[in-house]
């Protein structure tokens, strides 16, 4: 069988398991009930919902990032990539938390943003949550298209267009517990690859040769991967690199609808509260250290420099080919397949939850019943898997770093408003907006204008997040309203929501 | 600069703390799909039952 052949084989398999699973859970559920498509009833168990957002937070970068900041950073790199974006969910379980205490019947965040600043603002917030999860979804295609072209030599906008597509029917069909089901079938299999794999890859090289290569990076002028840091886990630039990974994560996290509608649909605040530590700090952040310490200490070990990687993201997929052989190549492709289908699923559910709510029933059918609403949600899914699609057909060939740490400024400035927005009662709307007006105004202006490319990207990305929590903290103490939250808690959504707790 | 016992007890950290995660996960979940299974049984159970005593 040749090499394309077997790519084929996998797409056309994970397909029909896929398509296969959407079907069964859409024939067993009444998905023409808006709650049960968009929260799956919010009767989700602990373990599908820590299964869900751990595979919804192993993106295809993760792993391919991860593993160019172990080529970058040595023994630093994997580990300040997985603090940098473990910090965004610390802020966002309790922001997850007091939505759903404050809010108890809202599902997307744009609901609680209309009542509490009004439809202007929500309509902003609508914008920046679309655009978001758009651009989550394109860089998943781009992820995995890049994958089956490296590996199985297969066309990048073919595998861009079907991926894309598939992920979309399967929300379309399915729902949130699509998603969620989906989740679990391929945390499974993401935990296989990792735990077998990983270990083979170790077991090839030598821990002991791993650790001569880093060590001669670190002391040897003369390598070609020659850096002082190569076995510091908290060097400056490492340490630099793990803030940007904040900043960049923040508005990824704390904007992505898809986290609020998993997190609406676990069964209590208790089950939310933990699902989402143990699935993100317990069982996500080891997983891009491992592979930034195995991929990066490889590259150490062989002594190939990032230049010899055609591009430094390649480094993954070429240590797994290395030691591995087609296996690795395989399995590589299948664990970015997986992280990419995933995260893109979870990325349309909160897609499907925000037109559904927040713009047919408001803007295009005031009369719609939830059969209508519910249609139009897995309609919209489908048209934006094929804008997904054409947007990764656009982006092949263009430096996906470059647009990552620019989505870092556009979608920090919007967090601050967020998050004060739910405790303090005295910030008011005019004060939301101008900080992030300003916000993503410093950013852009600090990234266009500094010369310096090592420094502009960071300072940028710093205050876009930073400057609107400065703001709305200064002009707090001159506000004079007072927003009742109680009255949140009367809220009723314009579809049944039958159990909350 | 970590020396190679560190760096060793570094990776085994890494991939016990890894491990148990994903386990713990996994067995719940598994767990919770065997307590859905059950419970969908006992529906079905309960339904054909009222449904040969209407009859």
């Amino acid at each position: 069988m040749s090499i394309s052949a077997i790519g084929y084989l996998i797409i056309v398999i994970f397909a029909a398991i896929l398509l296969v699973v959407a079907y069964g859970i859409h024939k067993r559920n009444a998905l023409s009930n808006v709650d049960e498509l968009l929260t799956a009833g919010r009767r989700v168990p602990f373990g599908f919902v820590a299964a869900s957002v751990f595979v919804a937070w192993v993106w295809t970068g993760t792993i391919m990032a991860a593993s160019e900041a172990g080529v970058w950073y040595g023994v630093g790199g994997g580990f300040n990539y997985g603090w940098g974006a473990i910090v965004p969910f610390l802020v966002f379980i309790p922001v997850a938390l007091r939505l759903r205490k404050i809010m108890p019947r809202t599902t997307t965040f744009i609901e609680f943003v209309r009542e509490r600043y009004g439809e202007v603002l929500a309509n902003v917030f609508f914008v920046f949550g679309v655009v978001l999860v758009l651009y989550v979804c394109v860089m998943q295609a781009v992820g995995i298209a890049y994958a089956f072209e490296y590996a199985f030599n297969i066309n990048y906008k073919l595998i861009a267009i079907i991926s894309s597509l598939l992920f979309a029917s399967f929300i379309a069909i399915a729902g949130l517990r699509g998603s969620i089901y989906n989740s679990l079938f391929q945390f499974f299999i993401i935990m296989l690859v990792v735990f077998i794999t990983v270990p083979f890859i170790i077991k090839e090289i030598g821990i002991e040769n791993i650790y001569n290569g880093l060590h001669n990076a670190a002391t040897n002028p003369d390598n070609p991967n020659y850096n002082t840091e190569a076995l510091n886990l908290f060097g400056p630039s490492g340490l630099r690199y793990g803030l940007a990974a904040v900043v960049i994560a923040m508005g990824q996290v704390v904007l992505s609808q898809g986290y609020y509608s998993t997190a609406a649909a676990a069964t209590s605040s208790r089950n939310l509260f933990w699902a989402y530590l143990v699935g993100t700090i317990l069982a996500w952040l080891p997983v891009p250290i491992i592979f930034g310490n195995v991929v990066g200490g490889s590259v150490f070990a062989l002594n190939v420099s990032p230049e010899d990687l055609e591009v430094a993201t390649g480094a993954a997929p070429y240590i797994f080919n290395y030691f591995l052989g087609t296996y690795g190549s395989i399995v590589f492709v299948i664990l970015i397949f997986m992280a990419g289908l995933t995260t893109g699923g979870n990325g349309l559910a909160g897609i499907q939850a925000m037109f559904t709510i927040d713009f047919y029933k408001r803007y295009i059918n005031r009369l719609a019943s939830e059969k209508q609403q519910a249609q139009f949600g897995k309609r919209i899914t489908l048209l934006f898997g094929l804008t997904i699609g054409i947007g990764a057909l656009l982006l092949d060939g263009v430096s996906l770093l470059k647009i990552d740490i620019f989505s870092g400024i556009l979608f920090a400035a919007p967090t601050a408003s967020l998050i004060i927005g739910l405790w303090l009662p005295r910030l008011n709307t005019k004060v939301a907006f101008a900080s992030m007006v300003i916000g993503l105004a410093a950013g852009l202006t600090a990234y266009f204008t500094i010369n310096d490319n090592e420094l502009n990207w960071f300072v940028g990305n710093i205050l876009a997040l930073g400057l609107p929590f400065l703001i709305i903290l200064i002009a707090i103490p001159f506000t004079k309203e007072r927003y009742n939250f109680n009255k949140l808690k009367d809220y009723r959504p314009d579809h049944q929501v039958e159990k909350i707790s | 600069m970590m020396s190679l016992l560190e760096f060793k007890i570094y990776y085994w950290v890494l991939f016990l703390w890894g491990g148990a995660g994903m386990l713990f996960i996994a067995i719940v979940s598994i767990k919770e799909i065997f307590t859905q299974v059950n419970s969908a049984k006992g529906q079905k159970r309960h339904l054909d039952k009222s449904f040969k005593e209407t009859i």
